[in-house]
Formats: structure tokens, sequence, C-alpha cells
């Protein structure tokens, strides 16, 4: 392996050659990890895959496109980086194919017709109530979980999401710990 | 039912909670999913690795315009695009979904539609429409 680049090391960023001598000692807790993360951002995303999210998120970091600061662990950056790139897909989805379906129709024939008479919006809606609907299946019957879940997300602080729900700290962390072997689970992949 | 105009965030807090998952709640899921997901990982990190260095040793002649280790930035737009849109290309839809190497002379011909469509089409739509907004 090389020595890693004075710029890189000085900037605060790990240099590729170190990136990927870390890839090639993945652990197998950091790897399930990243698989669950993957899995996650592709949650109600069209057409976006696990395994091709994961693999461009590494290329991008090989390849010094997206660098990784020294103080961030590898886990926390990948799903950084993952979350980017899922935007930038649905960004792309929505700036490429809405574009397209801006054509006047009948200035071309065939495949530009078809584009021009249909829109992405309704798959992209589906899609986002399919995250919900997954998210929901995830949680059925557990209404707490669900309801810390959601307080969470709406950036309450641990007091907050406590107080609307009548939980002690005992149980708000019982409840957490729920949420996150259920997630841990749900999140593996069950196909290889 | 979960009301939120903003689903993405619930996706941030499950993932917050993964990275804070420790080794007893990663150890909680089935040890063989557990191995089969780290396996798979592990993989893709491989070939990650193998294309960078596939990528560095450009000098060598390579034997086609398709790398074997991945479809490549054009399939996978043409991949996403036909899941979205299955009716744009039956045929190339059924193929992704089934995981079937979709023929490479549809795909080129659906590629060379859009460049079409790209180029022919109106470069004020954008414009136009706002235009058409106003009183």
């Amino acid at each position: 392996m090389n020595p890693p680049n004075l710029t890189e090391a000085a900037s605060g960023f790990v240099s590729t050659d170190e990136v990927a001598a870390v890839l090639e000692r993945l652990s197998a807790v950091d790897s399930a990890r990243l698989a669950q993360l993957a899995r996650l951002r592709c949650l109600g995303a069209v057409g976006l895959e696990w395994r091709d999210l994961l693999h461009e998120a590494f290329i991008r970091v090989l390849d010094g496109r997206r660098r990784w600061p020294r103080d961030v662990p590898f886990v926390a950056f990948m799903a950084q980086s993952m979350r980017s790139i899922a935007s930038e897909t649905r960004q792309a989805d929505l700036v490429e194919f809405g574009a397209l379906g801006e054509h006047e129709p009948g200035d071309e024939q065939g495949i530009v017709n078809v584009l021009a008479k249909t829109d992405i919006t309704p798959e992209r809606e589906m899609a986002g109530r399919q995250m919900l609907l997954e998210i929901e299946a995830l949680f059925a019957g557990d209404a707490i979980g669900l309801a810390v879940l959601e307080g969470i997300a709406r950036g309450d602080s641990a007091g907050e999401v406590q107080a609307q729900l009548g939980l002690d700290p005992t149980a708000y962390a019982s409840t957490l710990r729920r949420i996150r072997r259920r997630l841990t689970s749900y999140l593996l992949p069950t196909e290889v | 039912m979960i009301k939120t105009n903003h689903p993405e965030r619930l996706i941030d807090a499950m993932e917050a909670m993964i990275l804070a998952a420790d080794a007893d709640d990663l150890l909680s899921a089935p040890a063989e999913r557990l191995s089969a997901a780290a396996l798979e990982v592990r993989e893709i990190a491989s070939r990650s690795l193998a294309s960078r260095a596939d990528r560095s040793s450009f000098a060598q002649p390579r034997n086609s315009g398709r790398s074997s280790r991945g479809p490549g930035p054009l399939m996978d737009y043409l991949k996403r695009l036909v899941t979205a849109r299955p009716e744009v290309s039956p045929n190339l839809a059924a193929a992704f979904a089934a995981g079937k190497s979709p023929s490479q002379e549809e795909a080129e011909a659906l590629a060379v539609e859009l460049l079409k469509a790209r180029l022919s089409g109106p470069k004020t739509s954008r414009k136009r429409r706002t235009e058409g907004s106003r009183g």
C-alpha cells in the first residue's frame, strides 16, 4: 500500500489507498451494517437497488470523487455518501425523465411520444406511499415504537418524545432498543 | 397510519438508529443472514476494488467496450428509466426485472432515441411554462 498522499493527509482526508485497505479488511459487523444502510436508502426508491447503491458509494470514495474525513467513522461516512447518491438519483430522475416529459407531442415518433404522454410523478408518489407502507408494516403491532420513530424524525428531543408518549427514561430506552433490533433484522438482505 | 410530508426524515431517523446499534443489537438478528449479508458486501467491495485496479491499468488493451464487472452508467440509467416507465421498452423492463442481461441492440436503440429526443426537443420549455402562467 502506498503511503498517504501528503495533501490528503494534511487536509484531514483519508487517502484513496487507505480507503482501499479499509475495504479489503471490512469486518462482518461493518459489512452487515453497510448492507442495512444501503437497503434502508432504497426503501421506496424507483429502480434503485441496494447493491448498486453500495457499489457506487465504494467506487466514488475509491476514485476520490468523495473524500472521507479522518474524523468520521467509515460506516457513518458511507451512510452519508449513500444518502447523497440516492438523493442525486432521485433528482436526476426528476430532471431527466421530467425534461423528456416536457417535449411537445408529435415532434418525434415512437418512444418520444410515449415519454411525452407520461409523467414520473405517479410512480414517485407510489414509491413514497410504498415506503410509508413498508415502515408501517415493519412497526405493525408496535404503535409506541412507531410513535417514537416519528417523534425523532420530527426532530423532537428525547424528553419531548417521552412527555408526549408518557414514557419514563427506562421505557424510552427499551423502546429505542426494540426499534434498533427490529430494523437490524428487517434490513438484512433475505436473498443472496 | 403515518402522517408526514417528509418520509425521508423517517429514513434519516432509522439510519441514525442503525448507526447507533451496538453489537448486541446486530447479533440479535439471525446469524446466517448476518453472515450472508457480510459476505455479499465483501463481494461488492472486492468488485469495487477490482474496478479501481482495472481503471488504473488503462494502458492495457480491453476486450470490448463493456466492462464485465458492471453494467456501466448507460445501462444503469436505462435500468432506472425502464423500471420507472416499463412502457418505454417492455422488453428491456422485463429483462431487468428478471435479472437477465438485456439485449445490447435494444439498449443502444433506446439510448439513441433518448438522445434524439433530447437534441430535437425545445430548449425553453421551462421558460415557456413560466411565461404561460402569467396573467
